[in-house]
């Protein structure tokens, strides 16, 4: 390779390595000189550096300018307020690869990192999963920057820490770790780091790859880490003491230590009075246990309790289902599997062809069903009525209908003495298990009576003067009065 | 030797009881009888027989339906030594499980009489898949053909019945509506005593003419002093005569009076007048009507806030039984025209309050009368003397019902 | 990792909650029998002398963070010591038997309509391996969670059965024969073991002042929510009483909203049933926790997996010999609830005392 005086390669030699490592057609080298005929050479990746800035911050400056022969004026001469000496050359091909250009100078063995990056992406919008009445509208997007940015439009103070991670060998996607300082635990953020430093994966491309990692129990039915998509409730869990993580690549953001009475917490409980939150907190937990349940003990009753049924609704019930070439149990199964079809075609199936497939699926498939006799009219009443109850809590969705399918495949084969026993075993589960030292199921279990304030009520936004006591924060007050 | 890897086994242990599970769940098949195996029965008649006991059952048969209305209702017999033999005919008849869990009303039919009525319930006692909430009637004649006579009201007999014993007429003092739970205490406890009401049908009544069923010195069902609410209890005529000959035509029932049992066996039967004396003692009625003569007019009195009862206390050796009641009374109707001004104010003159007390005083002290000559103690005076004044339980248990004296405490006072 | 840490309230709600619930299923029904209308009265006795047992233990908690085992190993040895607590986890299997089979029977009666196979009841030991190994702060934790659901179901449960109540049936007050109140309290006298769990309990938790008094008053209510259900039971049975099994599932049979809307009460029975199950299991778990001291080693799960082993035989034997199992313990077991529930808090003392004199010495 032919080098300069001062032993640095030539030009022409650093590009021409970066592009036997980078072979990839979409990796541009764009040479200029400037008006000294100083030769430079920036090396981008086209789709993911944006051109125009290029032209802009470097390219127009420089040609302008009378560079001198060592080149130490570049970084001056450059309009680009993101420039950073590179190291090697792994470090310019990081660069390189992650939307930056990499500048180098003929003759020089200094080459600058400059921030470019303007991946294709989507604007800020409303997130379709946790959707306000009243409240902010802002989701996340799959974009760090825009996202910290979002999350700094919120937290304008200097205790918000941001550490930069890197996970995944091949993707190199970068994790923002978040946490106030003084306020999250120093213990619960170098042990979220430690894990996702500590992981080998090839490709993160979303944070739900992340949430596993983080997790004691990644097998676990029930998750450890928190996930929201907008970053009032993002930046609410920090000031209440926890750790937050956002991944490059992903709308959905992570919250640690978690606890199970998270998902029954709206954004939007905080912006309405807390009355009605907290006729609605109990609602969505009477809902969940009702979606849960509900097709189980409808199963028990008709196999092993018709008791529980009052007897006008028994007769009209067994007279429905007298026709039925089904035993209760599959004629539930099959009808809560017909469901499922339905939910998972409707998200994949394309638009044109939803509306058609969802009057076959509603018709067709409930209504003519059920004239055929195939199924009964109550199963369908019933299996539709728990999806509907589950979906007030969205977040526990996954884990819910699971729970569902279990709880109805214990009461179909062992009875109602099976719905008691699987309960007291998740319950059992639930008190054993932590996240980042804080129990699931806490404040319930151990009860933390202070912060049932936020948890099994809503109460009024001045009686919370203290950050949950649950998750143990460095400083407890959240609320002072201005006598205080 | 090998390390044991727990954690593998607990996973095959898993998978293996995953396997039976979904084994035990798509078969179903394990013995258990579901809703479509089961003869729900809704109601059931008891007699006895030469050979022992016959068991009537209305059972409900749902039919298949889209929207579940059809629901057909049938009576099957069935007949044994014991009512769980009958009960096993049944279900040999049928190829349905019999399951009693949603039988409201228990009918025991005349022929009960002779036998000891605990002998025939003992069955619903024992069985810990029955409870102790049907409510029981006697009636006249076959409870059987009670059960399959066609309802001017009502579209089963069953269903019929149990209006006519339902909590609302129970709280307006005409029907002495009981459980099994209330006789089986009642005859377990020191009185020995129960009662249930009596069901006949409307074309009986008029048959029965005044003594038939009546105990030995009870009064008649007279116009004065009987309580006759309408609740249950349909006027105007049957169709057909009597029960027996009147199977095919609409049938009406009345439940206004009550067969005693004292240590489990047949006592007697109380008219009307006796039976809502014994239902103002015993039950919490709400609102009631009482006829009465006062001032030269017949008047029926409303009388709501009603507060009666019996106590019994030792006064110088000797035991009392005070009968007590107290109510607040309007004038319902009178048999002459009024004047508005005296309807508008609504007070109830002292005259017309007193012949009320008269009307209530006498139909209690049929009541005692009644009781004392059938030695049923179904007031369970015995039982608040065991209660209440243990330590003279021994010397009076015996004598309590014959000679206490019972001193009468009305008070009724004008809703105006 | 096994965790065995308390906090006082967990230990208070245990001596409430979970010792109430265990004695819901046939005891009221037994003491019915045994004692008619001063049912209660057998059930205030004992639950005084195990609250002053209670008491007692709480005393010397206060004078020591040691564990019972500590004690004894300082003051007898660590053989002793072992020997001892292999007695306490027989002892604990034991005193799972008689609820284990009301349990069984209960489901039998009250969670099906007709009879089903001993197989039914089987699931109940996969609950039991799983939960007896989780360690006493796991059973501190679903006692807290057990709390509200105790409160709720048995209070609705015991509302619905008020309006069918006659309390004058409890009288007349205290006319029964002294010598069958005494074989009243006899016959429940195994049952109440709150002495020898709060034994375990010792050096598991941090005492501070006045604790003595609350876990002491907690389980005194336990046993008074006891007796108040009993008498609630008979106001509705009356004489009926001694035939009706499972007290708290009939008592609000006759609510008049039943009729319309079904037995709906069944849904806070089979919810209170969650309680009585972790109340079983205690005694699973305590079991557990004496084999793993006594033996010294780390939690296996072969140590739950034993005990459970026991209990499945001990069901198959007793299968169909409900009443063999009551009278084994009305006869048997009192004897031995007298040596580890009374005796052994006293020997604590002993021990404490013992252990002191040998640090006077040393």
């Amino acid at each position: 390779m032919s080098q300069s005086k001062d032993g640095a390669p030539a030009l022409q030699a650093r590009i021409q390595k970066i592009k036997e490592i980078l072979t990839s057609p979409d990796i541009l080298t764009f040479e200029f000189s400037s008006l000294s005929g100083k030769k430079f050479a920036a090396v981008y990746l086209d789709g993911l550096a944006d051109k125009n800035l290029l032209g802009e911050l470097v390219v127009k400056p420089l040609r302008a300018a009378q560079v001198s022969d060592d080149g130490k004026e570049v970084a001056q001469l450059l309009a680009s307020p993101e420039i950073k000496e590179g190291k090697d050359l792994q470090d310019a091909i990081s660069g390189i690869l992650d939307g930056n250009a990499a500048l180098y100078i003929d003759g020089c063995k200094e080459f600058y990192i400059i921030g470019l990056k303007n991946p294709p992406g989507r604007a800020v919008m409303e997130p379709p999963t946790q959707i306000t009445v009243k409240g902010p509208r802002e989701g996340f997007t799959e974009d760090i920057k825009t996202n910290l940015g979002l999350v700094r439009k919120r937290l304008k103070s200097q205790r918000l820490q941001v550490k930069m991670l890197s996970s995944g060998r091949q993707s190199a996607t970068a994790v923002a770790l978040c946490y106030l300082e003084g306020i999250c635990r120093d213990e619960v953020v170098a042990q979220i780091e430690e894990q996702i430093k500590g992981n080998k994966i090839d490709l993160v491309p979303d944070s739900s790859y992340i949430s596993s990692f983080i997790s004691k129990h990644p097998r676990s039915l029930f998750k450890h880490c928190a996930s929201c998509e907008k970053p009032d409730i993002f930046a609410a869990k920090l000031c209440e003491g926890r750790a937050g993580l956002i991944v490059d690549g992903s709308p959905i953001a992570l919250t640690a230590p978690y606890m199970i009475v998270e998902d029954f917490q709206s954004a939007e409980d905080y912006y309405i009075t807390s009355y009605r939150a907290t006729i609605i907190r109990f609602l969505r937990v009477a809902a969940v246990l009702v979606g849960v349940l509900l097709p189980a003990l409808y199963i028990c009753a008709q196999l092993f309790k018709i008791q529980l049924i009052p007897v006008k609704l028994l007769f009209k019930i067994a007279s429905s289902v007298s026709g039925i070439p089904f035993s209760p149990s599959v004629e539930m199964f099959l009808t809560l599997m017909v469901l499922e079809v339905l939910n998972e075609a409707s998200i994949r199936m394309p638009k044109y062809v939803g509306l058609a497939l969802s009057v076959v699926g509603a018709l067709v498939l409930g209504d003519t069903a059920v004239k055929a006799g195939i199924i009964s009219t109550p199963a369908i009443i019933i299996v539709a009525f728990s999806a509907i109850c589950l979906y007030t809590v969205p977040d526990l969705v996954e884990t819910t209908t699971t729970l569902r399918l279990l709880f109805l495949i214990v009461a179909g084969s062992v009875g109602l003495y099976g719905i008691v026993l699987l309960s007291a075993y998740i319950l059992c589960y639930l008190c054993s298990e932590q996240s980042y030292g804080v129990p699931l199921l806490a404040p319930f279990s151990p009860l933390v009576e202070g912060d049932l304030k936020d948890a099994f009520y809503k109460s009024n936004l001045y009686s919370m003067k203290n950050r949950p006591r649950t998750l143990r924060p460095k400083n407890k007050v959240r609320l002072k009065n201005d006598k205080e | 030797m090998k390390k044991i890897n727990f954690k593998r086994i607990a996973a095959v242990i898993y998978a293996v009881v995953i396997i039976a599970m979904a084994f035990l769940f798509f078969t179903n098949d394990f013995g258990l009888v579901d809703i479509r195996k089961t003869a729900v029965i809704i109601g059931a008649g008891i007699d006895l027989t030469q050979d022992g006991i016959s068991v009537t059952a209305q059972v409900a048969i749902p039919q298949p339906s889209e929207n579940g209305e059809s629901t057909q209702y049938i009576e099957v017999e069935g007949e044994g030594v014991t009512v769980a033999d009958a009960l096993n005919e049944i279900n040999k008849k049928t190829g349905f499980y019999p399951k009693l869990v949603f039988c409201k009303l228990l009918i025991l039919g005349e022929s009960c009489r002779e036998g000891e009525i605990f002998e025939i319930l003992d069955y619903f006692y024992r069985d810990d898949y029955t409870q102790l909430t049907p409510v029981i009637a006697m009636c006249k004649g076959s409870a059987g053909k009670l059960l399959a006579s066609k309802m001017r009201f009502g579209n089963t007999a069953t269903v019929s019945i149990e209006r006519l014993l339902s909590d609302e007429a129970k709280k307006s003092g005409n029907v002495s509506t009981v459980n099994l739970k209330i006789i089986g205490i009642d005859d377990n406890s020191p009185s020995q005593a129960c009662y249930m009401p009596f069901i006949r049908a409307q074309s009986q009544s008029a048959e029965d003419g005044s003594s038939g069923d009546s105990s030995g010195s009870g009064s008649q069902s007279g116009s004065s002093g009987g309580g006759s609410g309408s609740s249950g209890s349909s006027s105007g005529s049957s169709s057909g005569g009597g029960q027996q000959g009147g199977q095919d035509s609409p049938q009406e029932f009345l439940c206004d009076r009550t067969a005693i049992f004292s240590g489990g066996k047949f006592a007697g039967v109380l008219d009307e007048e006796q039976t809502f004396a014994l239902n103002l003692l015993k039950n919490q009625v709400r609102h009631i009507f009482v006829p009465c003569e006062a001032d030269g007019a017949l008047y029926t009195l409303g009388m709501r806030n009603c507060n009666g009862g019996v106590s019994v206390r030792v006064e110088n050796g000797a035991p009392k039984v005070s009968v007590s009641f107290s109510a607040v009374v309007q004038i319902s109707d009178v048999d002459r025209a009024e004047d508005p001004q005296s309807i508008s104010e609504g007070v109830v003159p002292d005259v017309v309050l007193a012949g009320g007390e008269e009307a209530l005083r006498k139909a209690f002290a049929s009541l005692i009368s009644a009781l004392q000559s059938s030695e049923c103690d179904a007031l369970g005076l015995r039982t608040l003397l065991y209660r209440f004044h243990y330590p003279y339980y021994e010397q009076f248990k015996n004598s309590l019902l014959t000679d206490a004296v019972t001193e009468f405490d009305m008070s009724l006072r004008s809703a105006g | 990792m096994i965790k065995n840490n308390l906090s006082v309230r967990q230990i208070c709600v245990i001596m409430c909650v979970f010792n109430a619930a265990i004695k819901l299923m046939l005891y009221p029904t037994t003491m019915a029998a045994a004692c008619g209308n001063a049912l209660w009265l057998p059930v205030v006795v004992d639950t005084a002398l195990q609250t002053a047992c209670v008491w007692a233990v709480c005393m010397l908690c206060s004078k020591t963070d040691k564990t019972f085992f500590e004690l004894l190993s300082a003051a007898a040895g660590k053989w002793t010591a072992r020997i001892v607590f292999v007695l306490f986890a027989i002892y604990f299997v034991l005193c799972t038997v008689v609820p284990m089979t009301e349990q069984q029977a209960m489901v039998h009666e009250v969670f099906y309509d007709t009879i089903p196979s001993l197989l039914v009841f089987l699931p109940f030991f996969f609950f039991a391996v799983y939960a007896g190994g989780r360690g006493l702060t796991n059973a501190g934790r679903t006692a807290e969670v057990c709390l509200p659901i105790f409160i709720v179901t048995a209070a609705t449960l015991v509302i619905m059965g008020l309006v069918e109540c006659d309390f004058s049936a409890l009288l007349p007050f205290l006319r029964q024969p002294f010598s069958q109140l005494v074989s009243g309290c006899a016959g429940g006298f195994f049952r109440f073991n709150e002495g020898a769990l709060m034994l375990l309990f010792m050096g598991n938790f941090k005492y501070k002042k006045g604790d003595a008094a609350k876990i002491s008053l907690s389980c005194a209510i336990g046993g008074l929510i006891v007796a108040a259900v009993c008498a609630v039971f008979y106001a509705v049975y009356s004489d009926l009483a001694s035939q009706q099994y499972f007290a708290i599932t009939k008592i609000s049979i006759f609510f008049s909203a039943i009729s319309l809307i079904g037995r709906t009460d069944l849904i806070a029975v089979y919810a209170l049933d969650i309680a009585m199950l972790f109340a079983i299991v205690l005694n699973v778990q305590l079991a557990v926790y004496c084999l793993v001291k006594a033996t010294g080693r780390q939690w296996h799960p072969a140590f739950t997996v034993g005990v459970n082993a026991v209990l499945i035989a001990i069901t198959f034997v007793l299968n169909n010999k409900f009443a063999l199992a009551q009278v084994m313990g009305s006869r048997y077991m009192g004897w031995i609830t007298l040596a580890f529930a009374y005796v052994m808090p006293a020997v604590g003392w002993i021990v404490y005392a013992a252990g002191g004199k040998k640090r006077e010495k040393n």
